[in-house]
């Protein structure tokens, strides 16, 4: 079995292959960013994919997105900080396996792996939690990837211009897209937009 | 009492003193005046009879004369003269006729009656009698005393009138003043004064707007800064928030992960694995304990500690290389000496804090160069960068306000050289005395 790691922290990326690779004594590939786990992915066609959404430059759901199209089988499972309901939700339209969260224990990421490999779906329960909380309040805002990935570049705290230069689209752009996710998540400035992604748990990481 | 109140009736009280002491004075010189003017009817009429009296003893007299001489006598209309013969009472024995007047009274004045005793052929013996009647002078005097008195009333109140215009006038910048200041004292700081009128008024007023123009810029700066403070504690927070997000949470999980698979390899008896991950988690942890002493470095810059600032500099230096290796940093940091205030050094590491955070965050540059000299002048930092510059109006927004109240307290100065596209110097430099409190100094600004 091919086992597939996308994720831009080495120590996490080295404890998460020698973890994998003597639970299911598979092969274990890692990747540091988009680019490079695309390729890794198109050349080993690894059985499962663990990714990580917060990656350098166009980011993991983008990259989520292009796997799924490349192979609608693709079993992926998100491996992120982020436990709001936006990226879950945005994760497992896009047709993500499973769904985890960094502060899971380890017994949890090996699960999610034995039930995307038994072809189940698997979210940590501490997100379900959290989407099902953010339900019941009010309805999730219908968010995009590309929304996604813009909120993270701003949580990062990064300019217009390097935002463009990471999604690979013009200033004007970034700037239509932030005032159209503004109004989606009825924020009036900046700050309120940064404010309300925080409080929905929306992290930069 | 109000002070216009109180000067009227200084004023008031002056005139009615004057008013009275004229009285006082009309009056004795009327005394006088009435009393001469008595005492020389009747001598005149006494020189008359007697001239008469004189003529008549050489030409004899006739009654028709005597009654002219009375008539003529009468002309004077204080005069009143009688021929009386012998054997009427004497005058002397007749009361002298009650003044008439309580004025007269007052004046001390009262008819006088003279007998001129007439022994001369033609006539029976006999004698003129003289009654002077002041009574028409006094009425005479009391006119005029009327009049002055009229006038000086009338001059008194014109007096009154004009003071008391003239200083509602003079004192309403005052009571302006009053006003404008109750404002202040509610936070108002917007109420100016009219600065004309008179000079130690206007001083006054110019004085007042220049204390308001003070406090408005105070409380405009006050404002900045807290808002600045707030955005440099927001930002505080995030990046902390973040650095536990984004490096902590990672490690966290690194070490479980390779806790999970000791556990495993525990079973299995796989030495060489157990090594890996054993090595796995010493780096995990290594770097967690280092992060978390950077944090709380970052967190506690204690006042109280002793500053290093060269090597304060750079170990803050190192910080933004390890997140941001595609920057090239070149640093020339020199020992700051031992007579470097801690105040001074604490004030220019915040400083340094500062401007690198915005360089890294906001320029985009590719080079960033630090650069701290101790000159015999003073101390010197210099951040410099090649990235986008900054236009005049986004300057405030990027804690330059901040550093300037830093460096400024201190009596140095900040300049800070930027333009769109030009990168961005900033010069932060501190006299060698210690701790000089200056007043707020222009930021110097060369785009």
């Amino acid at each position: 079995m091919t086992i597939l790691i996308v994720d831009d922290h080495p120590l996490l990326r080295a404890g998460l292959v020698r973890l994998l690779a003597i639970e299911f004594a598979a092969a274990v590939a890692e990747a540091a960013n988009a680019a490079e786990g695309l390729r890794l992915f198109r050349a080993l066609a690894p059985e499962i994919t663990v990714l990580d959404l917060n990656l350098p430059g166009e980011g993991g759901l983008s990259l989520l997105q292009t796997m799924r199209a490349d192979d609608p089988h693709a079993r992926v499972i998100v491996l992120s900080m982020r436990s709001d309901a936006w990226s879950a939700e945005a994760a497992l339209r896009l047709g993500a396996v499973g769904y985890l969260s960094k502060s899971a224990p380890p017994e949890l990421i090996l699960e999610a792996v034995r039930r995307a490999r038994a072809g189940q779906n698997f979210v940590d329960p501490a997100v379900v939690e959290v989407v099902t909380r953010g339900q019941s309040a009010e309805a999730a805002p219908n968010l995009s990837v590309q929304d996604l990935d813009l909120l993270r570049l701003l949580l990062d705290g990064q300019r217009p211009e390097q935002i463009a230069r990471s999604l690979g689209i013009t200033e004007k752009t970034v700037a239509n897209r932030k005032s159209m996710l503004r109004s989606k998540l009825g924020a009036t400035s900046d700050l309120e937009l940064l404010k309300t992604a925080e409080a929905a748990g929306f992290v930069g990481g | 009492m109000p002070l216009a109140l109180r000067l009227i009736f200084l004023v008031a009280g002056a005139l009615l003193f004057s008013l009275l002491a004229g009285g006082v004075l009309i009056f004795v010189g009327a005394a006088e005046w009435v009393q001469a003017e008595v005492d020389n009817s009747s001598q005149v009429a006494h020189e008359l009879v007697d001239q008469r009296l004189a003529e008549a003893a050489e030409e004899g007299e006739s009654p028709e004369r005597l009654t002219e001489l009375l008539a003529s006598l009468e002309t004077d209309y204080r005069l009143h003269a009688v021929y009386e013969t012998e054997g009427q009472a004497p005058p002397e024995t007749r009361a002298a006729p009650a003044p008439r007047s309580r004025l007269s009274l007052l004046l001390g004045v009262h008819p006088t009656v003279q007998a001129i005793p007439v022994a001369v052929a033609g006539l029976p013996p006999g004698r003129i009698v003289l009654t002077i009647d002041p009574e028409p002078e006094v009425a005479r005097v009391w006119r005029a005393v009327e009049l002055s008195l009229a006038a000086i009333t009338l001059i008194s109140t014109a007096t009154l009138i004009l003071v008391a215009i003239g200083l509602t006038r003079s004192l309403r910048p005052l009571r302006q003043l009053t006003e404008a200041l109750s404002r202040v004292g509610t936070g108002d700081y917007s109420p100016r004064i009219d600065t004309a009128g008179p000079r130690e008024i206007a001083l006054l007023g110019r004085q007042f707007n220049l204390m308001a123009d003070q406090l408005r810029h105070m409380r405009t700066r006050t404002r900045a800064l807290d808002a600045e403070m707030a955005a440099v504690r927001e930002r505080e927070r995030r990046e902390i928030a973040r650095d536990l997000h984004d490096e902590l949470g990672p490690c966290l999980l690194a070490a479980n992960l390779d806790v999970a698979a000791v556990d495993r390899l525990n079973r299995g008896g796989d030495r060489r694995a157990v090594a890996d991950c054993a090595a796995g988690l010493a780096t995990a942890l290594a770097r967690m304990q280092d992060l978390v002493r950077r944090m709380i470095d970052r967190l506690h810059l204690d006042p109280a500690d002793t500053v290093d600032l060269p090597a304060s500099i750079g170990d803050l230096v190192t910080f933004w290389q390890e997140r941001c290796p595609e920057i090239e940093w070149r640093t020339d940091l020199h020992a700051a000496g031992e007579d470097m205030p801690d105040v001074a050094a604490l004030a220019l590491l915040r400083v340094a804090q500062e401007a690198l955070a915005n360089a890294v965050r906001h320029s985009g540059a590719a080079h960033i160069a630090v650069a701290f000299a101790a000159e015999e002048a003073g101390f010197v930092l210099t951040v410099m960068d090649d990235g986008a510059g900054m236009a005049p109006d986004t300057r405030d927004g990027v804690g330059i306000a901040g550093m300037r109240e830093r460096i400024v307290t201190l009596g140095g100065r900040l300049e800070v050289r930027s333009g769109p596209g030009r990168g961005t110097t900033i010069v932060a430099s501190l006299p060698r005395f210690e701790h000089r409190l200056a007043g707020p100094e222009p930021l110097e600004v060369t785009a």
